[in-house]
């Protein structure tokens, strides 16, 4: 059987930090004995200064298939995740058409086959993602549906939502809300605050997704379904999450890396790369949301990688649709947020420690956690990535592995590069380089 | 914000794209130049030759006649050739990209490009896109500034001076937060030491401006020196659920009651074109005090000035 020695790391695990290599197998890893080398057959990574821990997993990606506007493929897709770390995604539902009964997310799923990565398609919660009527979330759940969203839009209706959150808790399957009230939004295009005024570009408060946090929370009061929070951006919206906390009300949360590293003032360039739901918010709210993820209150960073096709982000920005990508970046932009945090100087090494493990606690482990309890989906074993975070990162348009090329990190500054990538047992990326099925 | 040390410098870019990128400096140079186009216009001088063998050609998605006519007669009227691509009337170009369609003008060779679009950020995004010359003639809610740059002439016209805006209070009165106009000419009053204030409903005068705001315009009307009347869409009124033009003109309306509390030296500024019976009664719609023929006359200058600094070598 093939072995990847993963050597000289400082790996990641149960009890934190450790200098250690590590053996991957198809079917394992270990720790070798002292003194043991690699035979001469087995591959060997070397991670000499670097750090080793569990693959990330998103649970925020759009995938863009079925779609018909080319702006993704499900190679190029892999190539971005695999890039970025990534060995399991879960695929939004609002694709066109949506993935809303069993049929299409069974043809949905096929086009992911023999992928190296591990794609968890997600269904909406509607049909049609209209917000009316409830997909037979039964009969999606028995052909493996486990994470249920309309995302793009918020489920606006409170009775679909109650109704929905009582589904997740009796299927054991997850109800993911873009809290955003469509009203409140209409018309909007960035953050509405001192930015925003100054551009005369119409805005979204962070009360659209606060009341709609509000209201799911206490909806879940009783029915304690299996309700996750999705690129939380509001800071009504993390002190719901501490009350919530203290309720005893169950949720998960996730922040995406873009609303961590960068606020409403880029949007002063008019670049519509810069034109994402929820909108980049002030520094304030940036900080806010970096405390919430140290101290636990959010759980999960999640991408949200939205690709679009280069004319649709070519339109003013009151034009353009919303999103950009994040999978390929993720780490590097997580990784810089968070040290800008942390002063550095003597202790330099100990705050990247520190931020390295935050790392793998909300890209890796809690989203692992978060799909495995709740929906007992089996996760792709034996997946390693391999990171860098002193290298400094300031990426091409043509180093982006997705279809489009809708980054707002090109030609940004950034620390930490995802270097080498094992899934389930397979060397996938090496020197930043994709390997074999990777490739 | 522009420091005082920035504002003595003049700034160098290819466009003219906002009041915000300005520096004091530059604006009382673009003001000092047309000054001098208004004193030779007046002297019977018609043919200016800054913009020999230039053609200037118009980019506007959203219909402006007056906005370009200004600009077109600046144009001629420093001697270059003006052109119009007019997508709102253009079936052809629909489902063009904005991009596109601006490299297009390029290659055919015009020496700038006057850009008016319905979103935000447009001009800016074109000028990124082209090496020519891109002019900002209205991006949707954000900046008018060669609009801002004619109402300095005017002002200097009346006053002699921009000195005299120094401690000067004005009022923008109505839609602040969706007028360009606004935006763009309390931004250059205030590099020459005048204090802006909004007046107008909560529906028009956003919460987020730092700006003092007020409710009525009786709290405000006999403290100001200039009244700037913005322009009300009655359909646009229409649109908001909370507000009629009933409860709007018993509020903001200049009428003459109110036209005559005014200081004695005040006046009034409007953008055009006027809805008389909203945002003005027909009486201060004909005041002398009202400055709005000047500000389109001097409009024609603004943009000579404008043109001139950006193609005219000088
Ligand atoms: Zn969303």
């Amino acid at each position: 059987m093939s072995e990847t020695w993963i050597r000289g790391g400082t790996v990641f695990g149960v009890g934190g930090l450790k200098k250690a290599d590590l053996v991957v197998t198809e079917v394992g890893a270990h720790t070798p004995n002292e003194g043991v080398n690699p035979p001469a057959t087995a591959a060997v990574i070397d991670a000499r200064g670097l750090y080793v821990g569990p693959a990330f997993v998103d649970l925020h990606t759009h995938s863009r298939i079925p779609g018909k506007d080319g702006s993704e493929s499900p190679e190029s897709l892999s190539r971005a995740a695999i890039k970025g770390g990534y060995g399991s995604v879960v695929a939004m539902a609002n694709t066109d058409p949506p993935v809303d009964h069993v049929a299409i997310l069974e043809q949905t799923k096929k086009r992911f086959d023999g992928l190296p990565i591990q794609v968890i398609q997600g269904a909406s919660v509607t049909i049609g993602r209209q917000g009316e009527r409830l997909v037979d979330m039964v009969a999606l759940k028995e052909h493996g549906a486990v994470f249920f969203s309309d995302d793009g839009d918020v489920i606006a209706s409170a009775r679909v939502m109650r109704r929905a959150l009582e589904y997740s808790r009796d299927l054991n399957v997850l109800v993911a809300e873009h809290a955003q009230d469509s009203e409140l939004a209409l018309g909007g295009v960035m953050n509405e605050g001192e930015i925003s005024y100054l551009l005369g570009v119409q805005g979204i408060g962070e009360d659209a997704e606060s009341i709609v946090v509000a209201r799911d929370l206490e909806l879940n009061r009783k029915i304690r379904g299996n309700l996750h929070l999705m690129h939380l951006s509001a800071l009504g919206s993390l002190d719901l999450l501490k009350y919530a906390k203290a309720s005893g009300i169950p949720f998960s949360s996730e922040v995406t890396p873009h609303h961590l590293l960068i606020s409403d003032s880029e949007l002063a360039t008019f670049d519509p790369n810069y034109k994402v739901n929820p909108p980049l918010r002030s520094k304030d709210t940036r900080m806010a949301l970096r405390s919430a993820l140290r101290e636990g209150l959010i759980d999960a960073v999640a991408t949200d990688h939205a690709p679009h096709a280069k004319h649709l982000k070519e339109r003013s920005i009151k034009e353009a649709p919303f999103g950009l990508i994040g999978l390929q970046s993720a780490f590097a932009a997580t990784f810089t947020a968070m040290m800008q945090d942390v002063s550095f100087g003597e202790e330099e090494e100990d705050s990247i420690d520190t931020v390295i493990s935050l790392i793998f606690r909300t890209m890796s482990i809690r989203p692992r956690e978060i799909l495995q309890k709740v929906t007992q989906s089996e996760m792709l074993p034996n997946s390693y990535v391999v990171l860098d975070p002193t290298l400094e990162v300031s990426q091409r348009e043509s180093d982006i592995a997705s279809l489009s090329k809708n980054s707002p990190y090109i030609d940004r500054k950034m620390h930490g590069q995802v270097v080498s990538l094992v899934l389930g047992g397979k060397v996938v990326l090496e020197n930043c380089e994709l390997q074999g099925e990777g490739a | 914000m522009v420091s005082d040390d920035n504002n003595l410098q003049s700034t160098t870019s290819k466009d003219f794209l906002a009041i915000s990128k300005l520096t004091k400096r530059d604006l009382q140079d673009l003001v000092d130049k047309a000054l001098v186009y208004q004193a030779r216009f007046k002297d019977g001088e018609r043919s200016f030759k800054e913009l020999e063998s230039h053609s200037v050609v118009s980019l506007f998605y959203e219909n402006s006649t007056r906005t370009r006519m200004s600009f077109e007669r600046a144009t001629k009227l420093l001697g270059g050739e003006f052109a119009y691509f007019d997508i709102a009337s253009s079936s052809v170009a629909k489902g063009e990209s904005i991009r596109d369609t601006a490299v297009v003008l390029e290659a055919l060779g015009f020496s700038a490009v006057v850009v008016r679009h319905f979103s935000e950020g447009v001009p800016h995004q074109v000028a990124k896109w082209l090496e020519i010359p891109v002019l900002n003639a209205g991006d949707g809610c954000h900046e008018h500034p060669s609009q801002a740059v004619g109402d300095l002439v005017t002002l200097a016209e009346r006053y002699g001076s921009l000195d005299a805006l120094y401690g000067m209070k004005v009022a923008f009165v109505g839609d602040v937060g969706h007028s360009r106009v606004a935006r763009s000419v309390s931004l250059a009053l205030s590099m020459f030491g005048a204090t802006s204030i909004f007046v107008g409903p909560p529906e028009m005068v956003p919460a987020a401006t730092k700006v003092e705001t007020f409710r009525e315009l009786d709290e405000v009307v006999d403290e100001v020196d200039i009244a700037y009347m913005l322009r009300v869409q009655k359909e646009r009124l229409m649109e908001r659920e909370t507000l009629d033009v009933v409860s709007y003109t018993k509020r903001f309306q200049l009428n003459d009651a109110r036209a005559a509390r005014m200081k004695k030296e005040a006046v009034i500024m409007h953008p055009g074109p006027m809805n008389v019976g909203v945002e003005v009664d027909s009486t201060v719609s004909k005041a002398i005090d009202l400055l709005a023929p000047a500000q389109v006359r001097n409009g024609v200058f603004a943009r000579m000035s404008i043109l001139s600094k950006l193609l005219g070598g000088a």
